[in-house]
């Protein structure tokens, strides 16, 4: 230990009464005869006053950041309470939801090749069926969540990291502290947890909005968090995608973060929604929420889920919806700014990922 | 006249305690006047929350001071002072500052004397302290400003001991002191 550290100690110690008697009165002596030691002590005591108002500051202006969120964006579960949110009733079930169509094909079960996908075959006729990638954490943790409501904002603080498997993926679309995730990982919560292992990062969000029609949420953090992120190094695609273009996700398929490639096969989604398109890229669960990007590095869409009965078959909501989703809040004063976006494009493809990557997080409940 | 500053001299007191119901009557209040000031001056929501949330940091800070009285009303008080930051701030930046001169100096006869020094001073600190990330951030501010002690912190930054937090946090606040001492620069 070098003397400063160890003068820097003794000032802690002693100004935070951490000594013992004797020390104290040997410190003070000290201080009486050396003046340098003195001159040290006072700069020490003086950037510690500075600190304290610095900080003091910071606490008052984050009063006043929440009295303004409740004076301008009362009733923070707007968007859950209203009509946005898909009946209780439903919500219960919804760990796994088969949209099952086509009467004339045989009933399939893929369970057995699909590993760990929860296939949720309640409807017998149905064998085109898609499931949503989730995996069993949920169900278990909404009973959990029905003991500790009411549900408070989300905390300011950062939380330890956990090692147990995520039920999806996030990422972050503008260093304001929004996130965007798929609906059926969090329509049931008020509040969920964001991961970034490689960041050392761990949080809580707020889910602040529900899409009503498709499969995907946002979610927002707290101020305190989002500051210390460097602007989002991506945005929207302009234009339209192309069939045939290459594509690429991150995602949490498992603990750790996975990328995947694949190819833009339809430019519609199931059954030809036109709000989705189809990508040919083998996916696994815990993608679910994950974002796809070009492979200029462009945002276009969200994954949501998966054909169990026809392989590397994944379905992806289209950006258009997404940002006329966003556009539509905006009236209901949430904004969510895309416009400080870094965009500079990387050199080569490893870099643009290794760039992407911090902004992709693993979804805990 | 005599009942208003009575009224604003009971408000003080609340302000004083933080008493959160008078802080967000009085945000409510004011607010208003001030981003329609910010936005028709080339400013952003954001900008004038920023610059709205500076006024009253300093109001909050001037009630500290048991001795404070208050020489106009609440609401020109922040405005005035929401006014020269946001002048202040677009004069620094603007291409064409002379265009708000007049106004600025028009300004600076309302009684909205503000130390701006120590509100740099201040941004300075937390601006330095964002910059730093974690774990220093939250290591620095839970023992300094919070006053937990080194285990605590250890525990809640996974430290293996109190030890090594201790020697993180020296590391720590030497970046900070240069941090901040390469932002007054």
């Amino acid at each position: 230990m070098t003397d400063q550290t160890k003068n820097s100690e003794r000032f802690d110690a002693y100004l935070f009464n951490e000594m013992s008697e004797s020390d104290r009165l040997q410190f003070e002596k000290e201080l009486a005869s050396d003046s340098d030691l003195m001159d040290e002590f006072q700069q020490h005591k003086n950037f510690l006053k500075d600190f304290k108002t610095g900080v003091e500051y910071r606490e008052i202006k984050k009063d006043l950041k929440s009295i303004h969120e409740s004076i301008y964006n009362p009733g923070k579960n707007f968007f859950l309470s209203r009509q946005f949110l898909i009946p209780l009733g439903i919500a219960a079930s919804f760990v796994l939801i088969i949209l099952a169509i086509n009467p004339f094909v045989k009933s399939g079960n893929m369970a057995s090749d699909q590993g760990d996908y929860q296939e949720l075959d309640k409807n017998s006729e149905s064998s085109d069926t898609i499931v949503y990638y989730q995996d069993e954490y949920v169900s278990s943790a909404i009973d959990d969540q029905s003991e500790t409501e009411p549900m408070p904002g989300p905390d300011a603080g950062l939380l330890s990291l956990v090692k147990s498997a995520p039920v999806g993926t996030a990422f972050m679309i503008s260093s304001d502290g929004y996130f965007l995730t798929s609906k059926h990982l969090v329509e049931n919560y008020k509040i969920i947890r964001l991961q970034q292992k490689e960041e050392k990062l761990a949080f809580e969000v707020e889910v602040i909005y529900v899409d009503s029609l498709k499969d995907f949420a946002i979610l927002k953090c707290h101020p305190t968090i989002s500051e210390n992120f460097k602007p989002v190094p991506f945005r929207f695609l302009k234009g339209d995608i192309e069939l045939g273009g290459d594509v690429f996700t991150l995602g949490y398929p498992k603990t750790e973060i996975v990328y995947t490639k694949g190819v833009i096969s339809s430019q519609k989604g199931y059954l030809s929604d036109s709000l989705s398109f189809e990508i040919s890229m083998p996916c696994n669960p815990g993608y679910s929420g994950a974002p796809l990007f070009t492979y200029s590095g462009d945002l276009v869409g969200i994954i949501t889920a998966n054909n169990n009965r026809q392989q590397s078959v994944t379905y992806v909501l289209d950006y258009h919806y997404i940002q006329n989703i966003m556009n539509d809040l905006k009236k209901k004063d949430v904004v969510i700014d895309m416009s400080k976006n870094f965009t500079k494009r990387a050199k080569d493809h490893a870099k643009l990922v290794e760039r992407y990557r911090p902004f992709v997080f693993e979804v805990h409940p | 006249m005599i009942s208003e500053v009575k009224i604003d001299q009971n408000i003080i007191d609340k302000i004083r305690k933080r008493d959160q119901k008078t802080l967000a009557q009085i945000y409510k209040e004011v607010y208003p006047m001030v981003i329609k000031y910010v936005t028709s001056n080339s400013g952003s929501n954001e900008d004038a929350q920023d610059i709205f949330q500076d006024a009253y940091y300093l109001l909050i800070k001037k009630t500290d001071d048991p001795q404070f009285i208050l020489s106009s009303q609440i609401s020109t008080f922040l405005v005035g002072i929401s006014k020269n930051l946001w002048l202040k701030k677009i004069t620094k930046n603007s291409i064409n500052p002379d265009l708000y001169k007049e106004e600025l100096l028009l300004n600076e006869s309302e009684p909205t004397e503000y130390d701006e020094s120590k509100l740099i001073k201040v941004k300075t600190m937390s601006e330095s302290l964002s910059a730093m990330g974690e774990p220093c951030k939250t290591l620095l501010i839970q023992y300094y400003y919070f006053e937990q002690t080194m285990k605590e912190i250890a525990a809640l930054l996974h430290y293996t001991n109190a030890e090594n937090a201790k020697n993180q946090k020296y590391k720590c606040l030497q970046r900070l002191k240069k941090l901040v001492a390469k932002t007054n620069d």
